[in-house]
């Protein structure tokens, strides 16, 4: 599963930069020697997941059966998950677990990680979020009584 | 496959047709699979007939959509209205165009007969035209509807009736065209021999209603018709059935309508002016029909109807339950549907109603719809017309717009657990009904989603 998170996100990897990429993959820092991927990807489809099922069956409103209705919990999505990502590696740098080692010195050396890059991740965790809302969307809104006319 | 005859006559038999074809539309049950109205008026072109054959026909329109197999479960429109007669319309022969003294042939009478004639009817009823009935006048009614044996439309009616059938007549007493045929139409059913299956018409099960005075005509010195005779001549006219129908066994049931508290109309004497608006009296007056229709009778029986007060406004709960029970869940369902496919239509014919997806999206642009919106037009009007009529059947509250549960009077509604509320409910639960209707065909998919849903709705907002 690592693989395949890891694979989905370095769609990016141009975007949140290759430093952040190799620290999350895990290769980068012995302070994080784990795959970051599969946690971060799983809590996204979670929670992508749980906003589809919320929409269509638990508020599965007669008023929401349409596209803005739709794109008011896309949206939501979209914003939790963006701060889950932002938030989830903002931790780990705000720990200093973003660090390497330095093989001249053996001291830890601070990666090349800034702030806005883990805030370009979180922008990238919105953006698959936003496709796996949409993914998601198709496969259980047949069954809403109320609004599997949405998005269309 | 049973079927009920139900002979209207005059214009109160054509209004209390009115309100029995309201009560089949919103699916209250009559113990019979069809039901064959045939108006006996020879003023045709009067409103209040007119207006009846224009809603049996609108009814029949949106019935001929529809299939009620065993899957089906709506009633709503389930009994079929059987057409037998043009314009549901018995005609009476040689009547058009014609004076009273013209029908009997006055002129070629001998000396003796003419002064017998002129004891019986006054100049004033010999000269009188058969077209716009008989204003009133028993006596002049009693001549010419004597007739009806003989005319063809009775001789269909006699073709189409089978062993099991049953007949009901209605008419009023007090007027000219009912208080005369009743008795004599009766006499033709369990007497006449002329006419085919005459045989078993004489023995089948016959049930009537006779409407007391339940309103006034304003006095006009110009019309024939005073309704200050309407006490005396009902007198006459309940002694009279007393020894001739009563207690001789004719008729298995006989139903007795009246009411003290009396509206004072225009005075028509007929014609297109004479549309005399939806009176709580002749509501009852069809549950009369549906009342006997589901009854078995031993022996003739004689029945009145009472309500819980003499108050000026009756409403669901000025009724006893057998009567209550018979009306309210059908009604109330009824008239749900008929609000939310007219205060919210656009909102069920657009994309946004879910249950439209795959079933109905080319429904709202065919006739049936038109019909059917047509049909809930008539059917506001009538009960609009029988809450101001006087005495009131105030039984809806149509004005309660977005608050679909303050519908009907006296009942509040109940507070359900439910994200939902008002309109959102009746969506929802009609989103969901439509996955439980096992019927074929988009009309009877409609219906059916309406009347599973309504029924919920009401058990949950709106039960006693």
């Amino acid at each position: 599963m690592g693989q395949f998170f890891g694979s989905i996100y370095c769609w990016f990897e141009d975007f949140f930069g290759l430093g952040l990429a190799d620290y999350l993959w895990g290769v980068a820092s012995p302070m994080s020697p784990n795959n970051s991927f599969i946690g971060i990807g799983f809590s996204m489809f979670g929670i992508s997941l749980a906003m589809v099922l919320v929409f269509y069956y638990v508020v599965n409103h007669p008023r929401l059966d349409n596209w803005w209705g739709w794109l008011i919990f896309l949206g939501i999505n979209a914003v939790i998950n963006f701060i889950v990502g932002w938030q989830w590696v903002l931790k780990d740098y705000y720990d200093n677990k973003m660090v390497g080692i330095d093989p001249s010195t053996n001291l830890q050396v601070p990666l090349n990680i800034g702030e806005s890059e883990i805030l370009c991740f979180g922008v990238s965790n919105m953006i698959l979020s936003i496709l796996v809302f949409i993914i998601f969307s198709f496969i259980f809104k047949w069954w809403s009584s109320n609004c599997s006319r949405a998005p269309f | 496959m049973s079927k009920l005859f139900v002979f209207g006559i005059g214009g109160t038999g054509s209004r209390v047709l009115r309100s029995l074809t309201m009560m089949l539309a919103s699916g209250v049950k009559a113990g019979v699979d069809e039901v064959v109205p045939i108006i006996i008026d020879p003023d045709t072109s009067n409103a209040d007939l007119t207006r009846t054959v224009s809603l049996l026909n609108k009814y029949s329109a949106i019935r001929s959509n529809l299939q009620f197999s065993a899957d089906n479960e709506s009633l709503f429109f389930r009994t079929e209205i059987k057409q037998i007669l043009p314009n549901y319309t018995l005609l009476i022969n040689d009547t058009d165009d014609k004076s009273f003294q013209q029908f009997i042939d006055y002129a070629s009478m001998s000396k003796a007969n003419q002064s017998l004639t002129k004891m019986l009817f006054s100049d004033k009823n010999l000269q009188s035209s058969m077209e716009v009935g008989f204003k009133g006048n028993p006596n002049i009614g009693s001549v010419v509807l004597n007739q009806i044996a003989h005319s063809s439309d009775f001789e269909t009616f006699a073709n189409d009736f089978s062993d099991g059938d049953r007949i009901f007549i209605i008419s009023s007493i007090f007027g000219g065209t009912g208080a005369s045929g009743f008795p004599l139409l009766l006499k033709t059913l369990r007497t006449g021999s002329g006419f085919a299956n005459h045989d078993i018409i004489n023995r089948a099960i016959i049930g009537a209603i006779t409407i007391l005075p339940y309103f006034k005509l304003k006095q006009d010195e110009d019309s024939e018709i005073d309704s200050s005779t309407f006490i005396s001549k009902t007198k006459s006219a309940l002694a009279y059935y007393e020894s001739n129908i009563s207690k001789n066994g004719s008729i298995d049931a006989l139903y007795y309508l009246a009411d003290d508290v009396a509206k004072t109309y225009e005075n028509h004497e007929g014609g297109s002016s004479q549309q005399n608006d939806a009176h709580l009296i002749e509501f009852l007056g069809a549950t009369a029909i549906i009342d006997f229709s589901n009854s078995n009778y031993m022996g003739t029986s004689n029945m009145e109807l009472g309500i819980k007060d003499g108050a000026d406004t009756v409403s669901f709960n000025s009724f006893y339950n057998r009567m209550r029970n018979m009306l309210y869940n059908p009604m109330v369902q009824f008239t749900i549907m008929a609000n939310a496919l007219t205060h919210k239509v656009s909102m069920y014919r657009s994309n946004s109603f879910n249950a439209n997806k795959g079933n109905f999206e080319d429904l709202y642009n065919g006739m049936f719809f038109n019909d059917l919106t047509d049909f809930f037009r008539k059917y506001h009007e009538w009960l609009t017309e029988m809450r101001e009529n006087k005495r009131s059947l105030y039984l809806f509250n149509l004005s309660c717009g977005d608050k679909p549960f303050d519908l009907v009077e006296g009942v509040k509604p109940k507070r359900i657990l439910s994200k939902f509320s008002d309109y959102n409910l009746v969506t929802d639960r009609l989103n969901s009904a439509i996955r439980n209707c096992k019927s074929n065909g988009k009309e009877n998919k409609f219906l059916e989603m309406f009347y599973l849903g309504t029924q919920k709705l009401v058990k949950e907002k709106l039960s006693n």
